[in-house]
């Protein structure tokens, strides 16, 4: 087994998760490597993805996981270089003997919000909004409710290209940064727009490991 | 306040159409002080289905100085967005505007993607009319099937390709880069290409063309350049597969279809041709399923050992092969077990005996039967069945032939397999009078009349169960129609037409005939005049084109089909039609 780290910048960020299974698949196939397939009347090549990023956003930090034999992560990557669509990278690979289940691991995701107006002060009255009660209107049921999401905002920071957030993912337990950013905007009017948004990385529960510690650990 | 085009994506259906960026796009990066934007009047899903792009797209991009890009109709709500935002319409590559390419070269597949060519110019600010475009603009350029008639959109086209576009495209590229800016000379050059049009240095006679013109032809498919490293779309398509064309034009000669004559002299690629391009196509797409396609697969030499020599290739490397265009006497599992498709699909065209012999469908009941039980042997257990209603000297009794069929396929069905599970999709579409055919002097009947024979059929199969039948709206046939032997003057019906609103006319749920009617009543068009019956005498608007097949040809078998003759195909014997004075037809059965 494989679980690959892939980048999707750019332009790329508008090709949805559904387009991106057959996005890596084709790229496997090209570099000559052969997944292992399901059985049944209908055999598909094992692939496990992590959670759907959000058409519109960047990311640094998606995986997949590829049931494949002989074959071992270096020239895995080596062999799939340049071989894949403009905006998706494939940056590192690990062997694993079992499945890592990167659709549960990442249970915190990590956010940048590249912003040029960011400020102490505004850093503050972030914080304290989180503190007091921060609300965001969430689906629940198919319905629009205002919720306060305060608990799903982990770790607020700033630096010189914005700020760096860290929200929870988890399947039933999670904050979507767009509606994390909407929440942003609507209460201090900073005209934050997806194109602004940058997934950077993923923890696992309690920040105990990156996925990529998580994967070496493996 | 302007919306960017970023923002606008995130607003849109299908936002990866618009990104480019794929997999075998080409490198922007290497010199070129020439473009070429290839331009398809309809969204991306079906433009990057086509295989003629991706021929021209690999055959200009592999000349030096050239950089081929592709665009493609945004959607109704993108173009919709663009207006509003003063977006001009770009290539995928680039992201350049249209305006500043030096070539568009527009593929012009269907009639009703007419209005669409203006829709794009529009986007683009470029003037409708040729003659409205000074040297600042880029040449506009058509090619396609099309072309066959392309005198209802001459009118916005400065060249015109007609027939084979692999040598033309690249014959008028390289003239155009080295005469850039000099649009007068660019033509008078281009003029002497054999399969060139140019409309406005034709000479005319009573609103009718009457400069001859050769239509292209690519001698040998096994030598002409191919794409084997095609560009893999992010999205899918609606083909989404590589194809390898096995043949280029049709022995069977059904008397309703362009395709046939347009796309003679019949030329056909190698067996060890057509395997290598499956393998690196393969191995450089990294597609599962590979198409072998051409107007009539069953008929592609021996294609049984091709199938058997693609077989374990395709075995080995888990691939499918699709083998679409199986006409139904010619169909056998030797031919089908290599794809996994869910339903086989076959053309009758027309209930009886009597009714295929006219339109010169050379399918018996027998051939029928035997497809059906050798299909449900296999375990198909859904049909789709095309016919075509309006055929000339058709009556009732023909559409009565229909549920017949229906009637024989479960009878045959049920005697093979013991079950009722079967499951039929039946389509009729309408008959249209296409140029270069034995019926292109034939009226098209009136609405009111294909509304009466399309509910009649309608009667005849509701109480078949299992059959499900979908019909073509009657009023884009009839457009089609108009627009398949229309002339220079429905240059205008089209833009205004596209003034009131039309585009996508190809789309059911956007086509409006309401749109039609006005826009021809404005210009006091009478379109029941372009689908009346023609005098053989009649000078035809596309009579100009040599296409190889005579007029002589055409209309003799417009006789024999009034009187309900057939003529066999032409595989093992000539019927001299005219197109191997083109070019060597069936060389290989000639053992050239």
């Amino acid at each position: 087994m494989i679980t690959v780290k892939y980048e999707k910048v750019g332009d790329a960020r508008f090709i949805s998760h559904l387009d991106m299974q057959s996005i890596i698949l084709r790229t496997i196939k090209r570099a000559g490597l052969e997944p292992n397939y399901s059985q049944g009347y209908n055999p598909h090549p094992i692939l496990k993805m992590s959670k759907p990023l959000p058409l519109g956003i960047a990311s640094l930090s998606e995986y997949f996981t590829l049931s494949i034999d002989n074959i071992d992560a270096g020239t895995f990557i080596e062999l799939t270089k340049g071989l894949s669509p403009k905006g998706i990278n494939f940056i590192h690979a690990w062997e694993t003997d079992k499945n890592p289940n990167i659709f549960e691991a990442g249970y915190l995701t990590e956010y940048r919000i590249f912003f040029k107006n960011f400020d102490l002060s505004l850093l503050l009255k972030i914080n304290k909004m989180i503190d007091e009660g921060f609300y965001v209107e969430k689906k629940e049921r198919r319905v629009y409710v205002k919720q306060n999401v305060s608990s799903l905002i982990c770790r607020v920071k700033l630096d010189n290209e914005g700020i760096v957030v860290v929200l929870a993912s988890a399947e039933n337990n999670n904050l979507r940064i767009i509606d994390f950013s909407k929440g942003l905007n609507e209460q201090f009017d900073l005209g934050i727009k997806v194109s602004n948004l940058l997934k950077i990385d993923q923890y696992t529960q309690n920040f105990e490991f990156s996925l990529d510690e998580y994967l070496n650990q493996i | 306040m302007t919306k960017s085009i970023e923002d606008i994506l995130l607003e849109v259906q299908n936002p990866g159409r618009y990104i480019g960026g794929e997999f075998g796009s080409v490198d922007i990066t290497r010199p070129y002080d020439f473009t070429f934007c290839l331009v398809f009047p309809d969204i991306y899903e079906i433009g990057m289905s086509n295989l003629g792009l991706k021929i021209l797209y690999d055959i200009l991009n592999k000349e030096e100085n050239i950089l081929c890009e592709r665009a493609y109709a945004p959607w109704i709500d993108m173009g919709k967005a663009m207006f509003e935002n003063n977006i001009e319409l770009f290539s995928l590559e680039t992201k350049r505007k249209l305006k500043d390419f030096d070539i568009l070269g527009f593929s012009i597949q269907y009639e009703m993607a007419y209005t669409n060519i203006l829709y794009m110019l529009d986007l683009a600010n470029i003037p409708f009319y040729a003659k409205d475009r000074d040297d600042s603009f880029p040449i506009l350029f058509a090619g396609g099937p099309c072309t066959a008639n392309p005198e209802p959109f001459a009118d916005f086209f400065d060249i015109i390709c007609i027939g084979d576009g692999e040598e033309v495209n690249l014959a008028v590229a390289k003239i155009a880069r080295k005469y850039r800016n000099n649009k007068s000379k660019i033509l008078e050059e281009c003029k002497k290409i054999k399969g060139v049009y140019i409309p406005s240095l034709s000479k005319m006679e009573d609103g009718v063309c009457i400069e001859h013109v050769e239509k292209a032809v690519v001698k040998d498919l096994d030598r002409v350049s191919f794409p084997t490293k095609i560009i893999v779309p992010n999205i899918k398509i609606v083909h989404d597969r590589p194809v390898v064309e096995l043949f280029r034009g049709c022995y069977a000669g059904c008397r309703f279809c362009q395709a046939c004559f347009f796309y003679r002299p019949i030329r056909v690629r190698e067996h060890d041709t057509v395997i290598d391009y499956v393998q690196q196509l393969i191995k450089n797409t990294g597609y599962d399923e590979v198409g072998l396609s051409s107007l009539s697969t069953g008929d592609y030499i021996n294609i049984e050992d091709l199938v058997e020599k693609l077989g374990d290739f395709a075995t080995k490397n888990k691939i499918r092969l699709q083998l679409p265009s199986l006409r139904l006497d010619t169909y056998n599992n030797k031919i089908s077990r290599f794809s996994r498709q869910s339903s086989l699909t076959f053309a009758p065209e027309a209930g009886t005996q009597r009714l295929r012999n006219v339109i010169n469908k050379n399918i018996t009941d027998e051939d029928i039967e035997k497809t059906i039980v050798e299909s449900a042997r296999q375990g198909y257990r859904s049909i789709k069945l095309y016919f075509m209603i309006g055929h000339p000297t058709e009556t009732e009794m023909d559409l009565d032939g229909i549920a017949a069929i229906c009637h024989l396929i479960n009878r045959k069905y049920k005697e093979i397999t013991g079950k009722r599970d079967l499951s039929i999709s039946l389509s009729a579409a309408v008959f249209v009078p296409k140029p270069l055919t034995p019926f292109q002097w034939v009226e098209q009947i009136s609405r009111e009349e294909i509304d009466h024979r399309q509910t009649y059929l309608r009667q005849k199969l509701r109480y078949i169960k299992n059959v499900s039948y979908k019909w073509h709206d009657m009023h884009t046939s009839f457009i089609e129609a108009v627009f398949a032997r229309g002339d220079r003057a429905l240059s205008k019906l089209i833009v205004q037409a596209y003034i009131n609103g039309a585009k996508f006319d190809g789309w059911g749920d956007q086509f409006n005939i309401d749109i039609w009617e006005n826009s021809a009543k404005t210009l006091n068009i009478s379109l029941e005049d372009y689908v009346r019956e023609r005098d053989i005498e009649e000078r035809l608007p596309w009579d100009f084109i040599d296409f190889g097949v005579s007029k002589d040809y055409l209309l003799k078998e417009y006789k024999k089909a009034m009187n309900g003759e057939t003529t066999d195909s032409c595989m093992y014997k000539c019927n001299n039609c005219g197109a191997n004075t083109k070019s060597k037809c069936r060389q290989q059965l000639l053992g050239n």
